[in-house]
């Protein structure tokens, strides 16, 4: 079987239940001897597994409704159909959406977006220059001492280091890292470790 | 009296009988001879996978007393030097200590399968660490072993020497064709002899070798405990924590982690392996992600945009955004924490 041929036929496969023993014998030998397909069907069960793992969404109440309504329904002209979708739920006999939850979630909306403006702009000066303010912290002896450092061309810059509290609860999350990572094999034993961070 | 004398006939035809089977074995002797040679290559070619999944197993359950040497390199030049005397029991019982250079020297770790501890004369202090019971660690080594042969390319180099023991080499790849491994195995105990650390960008950061092994060594009773020195400062590092499925976490921590939009190459996210610590006594989502070798973990912790202080151990970074205090620890590039920060949008 050709490569093309035999991605076909695996693009189709459930990787939540994917088990290689039960592939059909052609694809199991080609796979055998084929590398490169065994890394597309790696990376393609990888994929698969990030897309199951991401949240789903909850579907609206209305959905079914929504959805029957609209069945049987002639399409209207171009302008009839892009009036129907901008004001869709208003226009309906029966509302997609009671009006109320409409109104209610608008008003919401605006007073996130005002309040959200207020505060913004009550925040520090500094701060009004970046959406998002980072630390990098590196091993060393003497730390940081407010040298600022940017990531990434025109990025956050550092803040000054405060605060032996501060230090101590991220050194807390170090900690529990370096603790997980002690299982991983092949790699940096803890006396590796504590060697190189005596330098 | 007279001698039996075989006739001249019979006694040729014994020997063509003798010469004719010499030949047989000669071709027989030859066969398997050649039979050795031609299978002992596929004997010493094992699957690389299983080479790896032998070695990763028998960590910390092989006897041994040994020397080695620790290179640290930077941008491809060897920085530093340690050496160290090494012994290992059964049920993961470690004792090492640095013996050169001398701003080094005495440097310990022990671990009695229990608590580890890593004590630094030159800074005084000692830190111990709880050790997750024996089957745990058995079964986060399967999971590693699986999640390498799963997303990892192995190759298999050859035997080579070391320590004057005989070895399976070993390279490992990421799906990016960066090379992460290299691995030296003892063909007849899987203790990894010699490794080699390469970086992000492929180069090599660390080499560690054995230089002299001895499989039947002696212990010192009491050389796997350890006492705290008087006047040295003892760190104890947090319980190992509960893992469980991210949803289950969530629901602990009362708030729904952001994932990555990024993944370095190889790695996946642990989503069943997740746990809830305390960051600033506030819940906090640990999220952990592997490529079998190597991990990050990302700690989420809903906080208000407030400034922050930075750490001096290891390298870690620490941002907030949207009401989440992200913190990232690894051992990552700069270019993979900037795609990592820009993909962690809610």
């Amino acid at each position: 079987m050709r490569c093309k041929e035999v991605r076909q036929q695996l693009g189709a496969y459930d990787y939540s239940t994917y088990d290689a023993e039960a592939l059909p014998q052609a694809l199991r030998e080609h796979l055998a001897g084929c590398a490169s397909c065994r890394r597309w069907v790696s990376r393609t069960r990888r994929v698969s597994e990030m897309l199951r793992s991401l949240p789903t969404d909850e579907v609206p109440q209305y959905f079914t409704a929504g959805v029957m309504a609209r069945l049987g329904q002639a399409p209207g002209s171009v302008g009839e159909r892009w009036l129907d979708w901008l004001i869709g739920p208003l226009r309906a006999p029966a509302p997609r959406v009671p009006a109320y939850q409409l109104v209610a979630a608008g008003c919401l909306l605006l007073a996130l977006v005002v309040g959200g403006a207020l505060y913004s702009s009550y925040s520090h000066p500094g701060d009004a220059q970046h959406g998002i303010g980072v630390v990098i912290a590196d091993g060393g002896g003497s730390g940081l001492a407010g040298t600022p450092v940017s990531v990434g061309g025109g990025g956050p810059r550092l803040r000054r280091i405060n605060g032996e509290g501060d230090r101590l609860k991220i050194n807390d999350l170090i900690l529990r890292h370096q603790n997980y990572e002690l299982g991983k094999p092949l790699g940096p034993d803890p006396a590796v470790r504590l060697s190189e961070t005596s330098y | 009296m007279r001698s039996i004398v075989m006739p001249r006939r019979l006694q040729e035809q014994a020997c063509l009988k003798a010469v004719a089977s010499a030949q047989w074995l000669g071709v027989a002797l030859t066969v398997v001879v050649l039979l050795a040679v031609g299978l002992s290559p596929a004997v010493a070619d094992k699957d690389p996978y299983d080479i790896m999944y032998d070695a990763i197993m028998s960590k910390g359950n092989v006897n041994y007393s040994a020397e080695r040497v620790v290179h640290f390199y930077q941008e491809g030049r060897r920085t530093r030097t340690v050496r160290q005397r090494m012994y290992r029991k059964r049920g993961d019982k470690l004792h090492v200590q640095a013996l050169e250079p001398a701003s080094e020297a005495g440097q310990l770790v022990v671990s009695n399968g229990q608590w580890l501890w890593e004590y630094s004369p030159q800074r005084r202090e000692v830190i111990q660490r709880q050790l997750q019971p024996a089957a745990v660690r058995r079964s986060n080594r399967q999971r590693s072993a699986e999640l390498i042969r799963k997303m990892l390319l192995l190759q298999y180099g050859g035997r080579a020497t070391v320590a004057s023991r005989p070895a399976h080499q070993l390279a490992i790849r990421d799906e990016s064709d960066r090379l992460l491994r290299k691995c030296w195995i003892d063909t007849g105990t899987n203790v990894e002899l010699k490794l080699e650390k390469h970086g992000g960008n492929g180069a090599l950061c660390m080499q560690t070798e054995i230089t002299s092994i001895d499989y039947s060594p002696s212990f010192v009773a009491g050389m796997f405990d350890f006492t705290v020195p008087a006047g040295v400062v003892l760190k104890r590092a947090p319980a190992p924590a509960k893992r469980m499925s991210l949803a289950a976490a969530e629901q602990v921590a009362r708030f729904r982690a952001v994932l990555p939009g990024y993944m370095p190459p190889s790695y996946v996210f642990e989503s069943d392996n997740v746990a809830v610590t305390t960051y600033k006594n506030m819940a906090t989502l640990w999220l952990t992600f592997s490529n079998g070798l190597d991990g990050f973990s990302l700690f989420e912790t809903r906080q208000e945009h407030t400034a922050t202080a930075a750490q001096q151990q290891r390298s870690a970074t620490q941002w907030y955004s949207d009401g989440i205090c992200f913190t990232l620890v690894g051992d990552l590039t700069a270019a993979e924490i900037e795609k990592l920060m820009k993909s962690l949008k809610q």
